[in-house]
């Protein structure tokens, strides 16, 4: 669940929902999404359940859907173990279906697609975090292959390699500020959240995705702050989602976390926050085992919780963090509790381009007092005035 | 004597501080309105200078890129030697200048930009050339200019800004950049045509761009930083594909902007990057750095600019005139005293530093003035400058010129180095005459003979030299420009030369003029003051001369241009109607009229035969020309060419026989050294082609080139059927002004001149490119004649003693005013006598020397007579009336004061 | 040319003059007749020049009259005055004076040429007078190559050429050694005599004094007689 829709769908009054100690309570009622219809209004295609997947055709683009992002998050190490945190999203939007007309025959700079990539680095040790946003038309200097992984934004690209299955190259540099270069191979089997192939973001018949995610890559490759170059290894989970509307009118912001544990499994989680301030029963989270196989829990099997405040000098955003998660480990049944602790407080992409500010960072993952695991974090919606970074 | 006397030594300096500040200052003091006046026209030739400097500048800066409006120069600018770029450069150009993420070089941005110039539809019955300031239509990718506008910390108000005082339209972010997207008309302008025109958000702004009037919706003003210049105000910014579709232009544009990532922005990475950006267009792009193409502009209207600057060093020239003159009489009127002061042991070394820093002080109180007053009136003269480099060059409404420091500076240095280098020889006579002679000659000074030899030896020396630079050829650069260095010094030498000689005409003039005044007493008296003239009139008359020769020889040079000019467009325009797009309002403004318009057009029942013409900028020998398409066929038959080198065949004129053939203009010929029967390799949209000289033609309507082919070939390497220009030739009974009315109402794109209109337009337009000239050599000459004016005034106070005599023996003032008004009259007459004899020879240098070697055009000379006699009889006249005045109010004496 | 009219040529009447609030000149009266010549002497600053000067038309008193052959030259304006000076009057200056371009001849047709007389009556006039005061041979050196004597021999001629009724000399030997300065007044004794030429001396020198008939004293602006 990415911030990209928020600024794509045009949530143009969005909220910000205040900071609450307790739980937002769920929705009543169990989760019954209407059935999925084959178009959306505006004539993209909707995801269906029972979808075979192909690859590597799949992991390119969807022309016919009207939203699709890879978005990668990861933890990398340097030689003395100097650690860095990592997101790049390459996000596809077609706008207006059917304006190419308008300006026949430019290819170059076309109007009915844009995409727009994120880019954000941060240096654990000095708590140094930099960022770029850069929004392209489809065309000369933005675009994805719909045969493979291949999709670039100005400078930036991830590609997948030819001759290898699962391996794929990132390239993003976020000005003169700094970069980064890696070599990602899955460690693990794709997995595809949802039921049947279909992850439902919503009660609307069109609120679905295709959620394809590699939840546990190897990244090898460099790190460069200003000039320095540092050598890094590290972990790496990416996503893939195709739709063509997820948000329903009532949803305020959502909360997401990719979290991989040292035991070798991982959970996917999101919270979608209403506006009334309750949670909408389409949230979710997901277990991955060591092996690739999900188990899938509904909103009301787990607590997403505050366990402080911390406030945005930027955008004056107050996120609640740390974040305290519990939920059932199928593994033993039992309930288990995190806490996701960010690795700096200032990650707060301020939507310089987007005009729409999120925080999205990396954290440590503590279980009675221990370090288990690492995890990205999103939390979106927060920032007061959205509207007016819509200008 | 105490022995404290004995060891004092003076501090060094301390004396010539002493000098300057008991006697220098209080000469000054003494003489406010003297001294106030050598400074203000000391300080009119430093404005002069500066303001032509500052105007130049100003029009040369305009000459810009787009990212200069984002934040910075481009670092690089990429463009096809002629015609578009093709989409596809694009993405090769990412292709392969990738480099990974973390690469410090990672962060090149590339900005394709498509531009024209566009104009305001005509009011009304006016219908002037080059009178409406033309708008730069940039069409960038509105898109990607959200990311800069990002990064430079800009406003970010691109996209949705509010019509004012309304409420919040209602708009996002999104809607409101796919509804800018969606529109083909929306424009963001300048903040200074917005707030001139009363525009607002929705308010719509009519400009031709080609044969149509486009009615542009605003969508926004440009938003600005406060830390950079305000953008333009001709400047309009629409989306890239939409100015595509709008100019025809889709698949192409016209340049890449790049700006470097910081790390790259100099030294070894800065070459790194340009060398991958020109390996990967090679062969189908060139690549110029900001400071290149930058020097591409300065080059193309360079000789345009010298022209100015130098015709602006006249009035400083004449103002150097007067600081010698006033310095050297300040020399003979303090002579008793220098003598005192030597007598009382002031050393030769002190005396003569006193007055060198005495000049240097007037350059200095100059320079000050002269900068304050410099960009004073760089503020008018940039409309004038900005107007011809629009009309000549590129498209340009340059409205205000900043105060360079650098061009202040050497403006401000000029003055101080001038001063003292015009003081050198006052001062050296101040501490080198003996005291013993300053008391014999009671304070008179005589030239010496060595000092007349001195004279003659380096009026003459100095005219040889003269002569012999006239012969130097030029200097030449890259891209075919050149500059007539010897030509100028040949100039410089020769007025400076006659100037020097121009004292002894004072003499012949006063043997001659003796017969006349014997009768008169006042104009006896003056002709005596003129047989042993001073140096101070000697100088008042190299004054004079200096102004008058740069008139005169100004005016030369215009009066044969305009005579070569108007034969060849009596040659050239023969047809009865020409029409072209009515947005071409200056010279970079490409628009062209499309075939469906030019066929119906042609097609009209009145026309009885036509040409057209297509013109294609293209680069050639690293510089900027103009390929040119048109039926040479129909230029032969008409007798339309006037050729310097006749083709030696007829089938130039034959389309079926002339590909690859092709004539060029004689500033082709000139720039690039090329030569009847010689072949050439022009770059055009569809590849090079060679094509050979046949023969050269005059063309005074363009200084960069032309390369004219048939335009049967043109418009296939072009792939275009459009054309820039149509020639008509009406029916016979057809009457031209009412097909020209009819044609005007049915295109109201398209500018429609008759023939005479069009050579009336091209003359009018011919003077105004000189108006600015005229008004310098006014300076100059006003200058010059304010130095007589002071001259005398000098002398007639030296003169005190003898003035109270003649009072004594019985003249009025009006005798004396009237001695005065001879003594300058005859000056002025010699300056002027002499000024118009050297003009001719000044006129002959600016002809087939420097206009040659600068610009490449052979002038037929004609001596404007008029011009000539009017400046021979309003000199000396004016002269005498300055004269006269100085001369009344300079003899009063106690009785006069009261009734 | 004859007086019929036993007129004074020369009649100045209660001139009073000040410069700054000082008196110069107080009340004074004075009447020269043709033909006659008067010693003007005094101690410097005693407002002789000053005197001249308003004699001459050079200056102005603030009241009184001042008379030269009948007119009055305190209601002249400036060109009257000029026309005046050029008709009626001679000077003769301390420092000469002559004009430094014009050579002795021009100088001394100079007077001549500003009446309108035809340039050969300038030239025989200004031939006779240069001879009368033996400077003809230098007739066309310039000022610059006269000794001091010649100089003053030259400013003479031209204070006569015109035929002068009133010869105004202020300290004509001011600047001479004895012999020339003995000279000089012989000369314009004889020439006053000849021309009837009613002659102004101012003079500090007793000798100078003793060629004219009469003598009045300057003390602080008031004239008394001392001879005549």
């Amino acid at each position: 669940m990415k911030i990209r829709l928020l600024i794509l769908s045009a949530l143009s009054c969005l909220l910000s929902t205040p900071f609450e100690g307790a739980p937002l309570p769920v929705a009543p009622g169990d989760f019954t999404p209407q059935p999925l219809v084959e178009k959306t209004a505006d004539g993209f295609r909707v995801p269906q359940p029972g979808h075979r997947f192909e690859f590597p055709r799949d992991h390119g683009s969807h022309p016919e859907f009207k939203v699709e992002w890879w978005y990668l998050t990861g933890h990398l190490f340097g030689p003395d173990k100097e650690r860095f945190g990592f997101q790049a999203t390459f996000f596809r939007k077609a706008t207006t279906p059917a304006s190419a007309e308008s300006v026949a025959g430019a290819k170059a700079f076309r109007a009915d697609e844009i995409f727009l990539f994120h880019a954000a680095l941060l240096e654990v040790g000095s708590g140094r975090f930099i960022h770029t946003e850069r929004l392209a038309r489809s065309g000369w200097d933005a675009g994805a292959s719909v045969e493979k992984l291949s999709v670039h934004v100005g400078e930036a690209r991830l590609r997948g390699e030819e001759s290898q299955k699962n391996r794929f190259t990132l390239d993003a540099s976020i000005r003169e500020e700094g970069g980064f270069s890696l070599d990602l191979e899955a460690l693990k089997p794709l997995v595809v959240f949802g039921n049947d192939g279909v992850s439902r973001k919503g009660d609307s018949p069109t609120a679905a995705s295709w959620y394809l995610t590699f939840p546990r890559m190897k990244a090898v490759g460099e790190v460069r702050i200003k000039d320095r170059l540092v050598p890094v290894e590290g972990k790496v989970w990416m996503d893939h989602e195709i739709s063509s509307s997820q948000l329903t009118g009532e949803q305020a912001g959502w909360d997401w976390a990719g979290i991989q544990f040292e035991d070798g499994r991982e959970i996917m989680v999101y919270r979608l926050r209403r506006k009334d301030g309750t949670t909408d029963p389409a949230s979710a989270l997901a277990w991955v085992d060591a092996d690739g196989k999900t188990t899938h829990y509904g909103a009301s099997e787990f607590k997403w919780e505050a366990s402080g405040q911390w406030r945005s000098p930027v955008s004056g955003a107050k996120y609640p963090l740390p974040v305290h998660l519990s939920a059932p480990d199928p593994a033993t049944g039992k309930t288990v509790e995190w806490t996701l602790q960010p690795l700096a407080n200032q990650q707060e992409l301020d939507g310089a381009v987007s005009g729409v500010p999120y925080w999205e960072g990396a954290c440590r993952v503590l279980s009675a007092g221990r370090e288990v695991g690492a995890a990205y974090v999103e939390l979106t919606g927060y920032a007061g005035a959205l509207g007016r970074a819509l200008r | 004597m105490s022995s404290s006397l004995e060891r004092a030594s003076p501090v060094p300096g301390r004396v010539v501080w002493n000098l300057l500040r008991r006697f220098t200052w209080r000469h000054w003091k003494g003489q406010p309105l003297r001294s106030l006046l050598l400074l203000l026209l000391l300080s009119l030739g430093v404005a002069v200078f500066l303001s032509i400097r500052l105007a130049n500048r100003a029009a040369v800066a305009s000459f810009t890129n787009f990212a200069g409006v984002l934040s910075q120069q481009a670092d690089a600018t990429i463009a096809a030697p002629a015609g578009l770029l093709p989409e596809t450069v694009l993405e090769e150009l990412r292709r392969k200048t990738a480099v990974r993420g973390s690469d410090a070089l990672a962060g090149l941005e590339l900005i394709p930009i498509v531009e024209t110039v566009c104009a305001p539809p005509r009011t009304g019955e006016d219908s002037r050339m080059g009178t409406r300031a033309s708008f730069t239509l940039i069409g960038v990718d509105l898109v990607a200019l959200q990311n800069f506008a990002a990064q430079q910390k800009f406003d970010r108000r691109w996209f949705d800004q509010k019509v004012e005082g309304a409420e919040k339209n209602g708009m996002d972010g999104e809607q409101a950049l796919v509804r800018l997207l969606t529109r083909s008309n929306a424009v963001f302008c300048s903040a200074k045509l917005a707030a001139r025109e009363g525009l607002q958000v929705g308010s719509t702004l009519v400009a031709v761009v080609n044969d149509q009037a486009v009615t542009f919706e605003i969508a926004g003003v440009i938003p600005g930083r406060a830390d950079q210049p305000e953008s333009p105000a001709g400047l309009l910014v629409m989306d890239l594909p939409a100015l595509q579709v709008l100019t025809g232009k889709v698949g192409g544009f016209d340049r890449i902007e790049c700006l470097f990532p910081s790390a790259a922005r100099e030294g070894a990475n800065r070459e790194i990057l340009l060398e991958r950006l020109r390996r990967a267009v090679a062969g189908v792009a060139s690549v110029r750095t900001a400071e290149s193409r930058r020097m591409a502009a300065e080059l193309m209207t360079r000789g345009f600019r010298l022209n100015l600057t130098i015709l602006s060093l006249l009035a400083l020239l004449v103002g150097l005139y007067l600081i010698f003159q006033a310095l050297d009489a300040a020399v003979v009127r303090r002579r008793s005293e220098i003598a005192v002061l030597r007598a009382l042991g002031v050393r030769d070394s002190e005396v003569r530093r006193a007055w060198l820093w005495e000049a240097a002080l007037l350059g200095v109180g100059g320079g000050v003035l002269g900068v304050a007053g410099g960009w004073a009136l760089a503020q008018g003269t940039v409309r004038a400058v900005s107007q011809t480099v629009n009309s000549l060059y590129y498209a340009n409404n340059t409205e205000a010129a900043g105060l360079h420091f650098g061009e202040a500076l050497t403006a401000f240095l000029l003055a101080v180095v001038c001063s003292v280098l015009a003081g050198w020889l006052p001062a050296k006579r101040a501490a080198s005459t003996p005291p013993a002679q300053l008391w014999a000659q009671g304070g008179r000074a005589a030239a010496t003979g060595g000092e007349s030899r001195l004279r003659s030896v380096v009026g003459w020396g100095l005219l040889t030299l003269s002569v012999g630079l006239a012969f130097c050829p030029p200097l030449t650069f890259q891209g075919g420009a050149r500059f007539a260095l010897a030509g100028y010094f040949s100039a410089l030498f020769g007025v400076v030369g006659a100037g020097i000689l121009a004292g002894d005409s004072l003499r012949f003039a006063a043997w001659l003029g003796a017969w006349v005044a014997r009768r008169s007493a006042s104009r006896k008296l003056a002709i005596s003051h003129l047989r042993a003239p001073t140096s101070r009139h000697r100088w008042a008359a190299a004054g004079l001369l200096c102004a008058v020769s740069m008139t005169g020889g100004m005016s030369v040079l215009v009066g044969s241009f305009e005579h070569s000019v108007s034969e060849w467009i009596g040659h050239l325009l023969q047809a009865d109607i020409y029409l072209t797009s009515d947005a071409n309002q200056a010279a970079t403004a490409y628009n062209r009229i499309p075939a469906s318009t030019w066929k119906q057009v042609t097609g009209d029942s009145a026309v009885a035969d036509w040409d057209a013409l297509l013109l294609v900028p293209v680069e050639f020998g690293g510089g900027g020309i103009r390929l040119a398409g048109s039926d040479l066929g129909f230029y032969h038959r008409h007798h339309q060419f006037s050729w310097l080198k006749e083709p030696l065949s007829e089938e130039i004129f034959e389309v079926q026989k002339n590909a690859g053939r092709c004539v060029v203009s004689e500033s082709f010929a000139a720039r690039f050294r090329v030569a009847r029967g010689e072949s050439i390799c022009i770059p055009t949209p569809s590849g090079e082609r060679v094509l050979e000289v046949a023969g050269v033609y005059t063309d005074y309507g363009d200084d960069q080139g032309i390369v004219m082919v048939d335009r049967t070939h043109l418009q296939e390497w072009v792939g275009t059927q459009e054309v820039s220009t149509l020639s008509l030739t009406l029916r016979a009974g057809e009457d031209p002004e009412a097909v020209r009315a009819r044609l005007r109402n049915s295109h109201t794109g398209l500018a429609v001149f008759t023939n005479v209109h069009l050579r009336g337009e091209v003359m009018r337009i011919f003077r105004q490119t000189f108006a600015i000239t005229y008004a310098l050599e006014a300076i100059g000459v006003g200058v010059a004649l304010a130095g007589l004016g002071m001259t005398l005034a000098s002398i007639l106070a030296e003169r005190r003693a003898e003035l109270t005599t003649l009072r004594a023996l019985g003249m009025s003032r009006r005798d004396i005013a009237q001695v005065a008004a001879w003594e300058g009259a005859v000056l002025a007459f010699c300056g002027t006598a002499g000024g118009l004899v050297s003009s001719l020879g000044l006129g002959a240098l600016l002809i087939f020397v420097i206009n040659k070697q600068t610009f490449g055009w052979t002038l037929q000379p004609a001596i404007p007579l008029r011009a000539l006699l009017l400046l021979g009889v309003a000199v000396p006249v004016v002269g005498a009336v300055v004269a006269w005045t100085v001369g009344r109010f300079g003899a009063d004496l106690p009785a006069d004061r009261t009734r | 040319m004859t007086v019929t009219i036993p007129a004074p040529v020369l009649e100045c009447r209660s001139v009073s003059k000040q410069y700054d609030l000082r008196p110069v000149l107080r009340e004074v009266s004075l009447r020269l007749f043709s033909g006659e010549r008067l010693a003007l002497t005094g101690p410097s600053g005693s407002g002789k020049t000053t005197l001249l000067n308003c004699l001459g038309g050079i200056d102005r008193p603030d009241s009184g009259s001042v008379l030269i052959a009948g007119e009055d030259l305190t209601q002249m304006d400036g060109e009257a005055l000029a026309i005046l000076r050029r008709r009626r009057i001679g000077n003769v200056f301390q420092f000469f004076h002559l004009l430094p371009t014009l050579s002795v001849r021009e100088n001394v047709e100079f007077p001549l040429v500003l009446l309108g007389v035809a340039p050969e009556e300038c030239r025989d006039r200004a031939a006779r007078l240069l001879e009368r005061v033996k400077l003809w041979h230098r007739a066309e050196a310039l000022p610059s190559h006269l000794s001091g004597g010649e100089m003053q021999r030259c400013a003479i001629a031209r204070a006569l050429a015109h035929a002068p009724r009133v010869i105004l000399a202020d300290e004509p030997t001011g600047n001479l050694d004895s012999v020339n300065s003995a000279n000089i007044l012989e000369l314009l004794r004889e020439l006053s005599g000849e021309f009837e030429t009613a002659l102004v001396l101012v003079t500090h020198s007793e000798e100078a004094a003793r060629i004219c008939q009469r003598e009045v004293r300057m003390r602080d602006g008031v004239l008394e007689e001392v001879r005549g």
